[in-house]
């Protein structure tokens, strides 16, 4: 099945879930630190690999990091 | 003394006392260390049976319980589960199926004597901060059992099967069940609007666990066929909780009684699995727990997931594959799927005699269980367990665009990681065996009579 990865908003650490958690309105569960939390809450969520941009990839994978926000959308 | 885990363990210690550890200093298994020391023999490629004497409840606690590690983690021990002086592939699968046909009626026992009894946890005593639970790998989602799971279906047949539980709460555990007879026995009751009794016994006899993954039909009671495997008839007891409703066993080592909770599903996991992957976290089901208990001292088996032991616990999963590609075509000799080096992938040697046969073979097995997605079938000189022998026939008597089948929309296993789907599944099959419709080179060795009759000691000196 497709998984999606996710990082516990407490401890900061990834891990990963059943793609069929991602759309229901469930807590998901932080394996290392126990938190039960929201998905809103989540710092990062990334369904498709973070690897998967063939092109326009980054070294070391993409992440939330690595997408620019133009200034007038930060202000 | 009846068949128990003690009885096998005491003949272990002294059949095979080099299949047997024992750690004596105190372990806290929700903290991996348990795992760990499991994991560092299987590095060192040694695979004894690891009994934990002294281990911690899920509070950091001293229990009165043990650990048991590695029960399945060689042939040699499956064998001596099975009353089989031979440790190798073949006489297991055979003596398998033989003691599976054996059904044999259980017994009833007296509740009051049952060892099973010795102390008990009811209702609002219930607390499985209590017992020892384990962590295993890195990303597991928390503490777990590995245990068997009793159930009754609506037509009063019961049915063994092995799921894996993990820690909630004090008196609720989450259960995966893949779609086989325990998820049917609880879509039948949920449908309904009823939880499903179940008892989950956390300790007996190696054959009774092997029970758990046989694959027998849904119509089987599998008390029956547990007794068949064990070589005696299992004794039973009423459970405390649902008393004749649901039977358990007498002489199992620890036992929690509870109910599937119909409309009720919880997060669970990550949980390393036999596939050697950390599965993801996953919507599962929820147990509540109205009775625990056990004997004095009470053995837990424990499997460990991902590692070796796990593979070898389906060993019984591939004893039906094999009768069942046999049954398809007699000329099957040999089948390697524990220990192929893949938790999918089946090998088939057989003594071709017509073209298509590998295919039906394939087929065969493959409809047999959904563990199997990829089929290599070899001829009788390839042994299917040597892998190196395996891939020179693949490379060999191979041509990819005549030998090579793929299957679609099968039922696939659904904790393949490699799965797009939720269940289904690609399939592919091999025929790795030479042609008989046209000629085809001979094996280049020297003269057969000269193998057989050479002494090489006549030719060496020293």
């Amino acid at each position: 099945m497709d998984i999606f990865n996710v990082t516990c908003p407490s401890c900061g650490r990834e891990y990963y879930a059943d793609m069929l958690l991602y759309s229901l309105p469930v807590e998901l569960h932080c394996p290392f630190c126990g938190l039960y939390f929201h998905k809103k809450d989540s710092p990062a969520m990334v369904t498709g690999s973070a690897n998967a941009a063939a092109v326009a990839k980054v070294p070391g994978g993409l992440n939330p990091k690595s997408i620019y926000r133009p200034r007038r959308e930060k202000e | 003394m009846g068949m128990n885990l003690t009885s096998w363990l005491e003949r272990l210690a002294a059949e095979a006392p080099e299949e047997l550890v024992t750690v004596r200093r105190p372990v806290e298994p929700a903290a991996f260390e348990s795992a760990a020391v499991v994991d560092a023999l299987e590095r060192q490629r040694r695979y004894p049976a690891v009994l934990f004497e002294q281990v911690r409840d899920l509070e950091g606690r001293p229990t009165d319980c043990r650990i048991l590690n590695n029960t399945f983690g060689t042939f040699k021990k499956i064998a001596l589960a099975l009353g089989l002086d031979s440790d190798q592939r073949m006489p297991l699968l055979e003596r398998m199926l033989e003691l599976s046909g054996r059904s044999l009626e259980p017994v009833m026992g007296d509740p009051a004597q049952a060892p099973v009894r010795h102390w008990a946890w009811q209702d609002d005593d219930v607390d499985l901060t209590r017992l020892p639970m384990i962590r295993h790998t890195e990303l597991d989602g928390g503490s777990y059992f590995t245990p068997i799971v009793v159930s009754r279906g609506a037509q009063g047949r019961y049915n063994v099967s092995w799921n894996r539980m993990q820690y909630l709460d004090r008196d609720h555990l989450a259960i995966y069940m893949s779609p086989r007879h325990l998820w049917s026995y609880f879509a039948e009751a949920e449908a309904q609007g009823r939880d499903l009794p179940i008892a989950v016994v956390l300790g007996h006899h190696p054959a009774f666990h092997l029970t758990g993954a046989l694959l027998t039909p849904l119509d089987a009671d599998e008390y029956a066929v547990a007794g068949g495997v064990m070589g005696a008839p299992l004794e039973l007891i009423p459970s405390l909780t649902f008393g004749g409703e649901l039977l358990v066993p007498a002489e199992a080592e620890l036992v929690l009684e509870g109910r599937i909770l119909a409309g009720q599903r919880c997060v669970e996991g990550p949980f390393g699995e036999f596939t050697g992957y950390a599965g993801p976290q996953r919507l599962s089901w929820v147990v509540e727990i109205s009775a625990v208990y056990g004997k004095q001292r009470p053995t837990i088996i424990d499997i460990f997931p991902c590692y070796s032991e796990h593979m070898n616990a389906h060993l019984p999963i591939e004893a039906s594959i094999y009768q069942r590609a046999k049954q398809a075509v007699p000329g099957v000799l040999k089948t390697c799927w524990v220990g192929s080096g893949g938790p999918f992938n089946l090998i088939i040697s057989l003594a071709k005699k017509t073209e298509g046969e590998p295919m039906r073979a394939a087929l065969a097995a493959i409809s047999a269980s959904n563990f199997i997605k990829h089929v290599i079938v070899v001829d009788e000189d390839v042994d299917p367990e040597d892998l190196t022998q395996v891939m020179w026939a693949l490379s060999s008597r191979v041509q990819a665009d005549q030998d090579l089948s793929i299957l679609k929309n099968l039922q696939g296993q659904v904790l393949d990681p490699s799965l797009r789907h939720e269940i289904k599944t690609s399939g592919m099959v091999i025929d790795a065996t030479r042609p008989l419709d046209r000629p085809f080179p001979r094996r280049g060795e020297v003269p057969g009579q000269l193998r057989q009759s050479l002494n090489l000691d006549d030719y060496l000196e020293g």
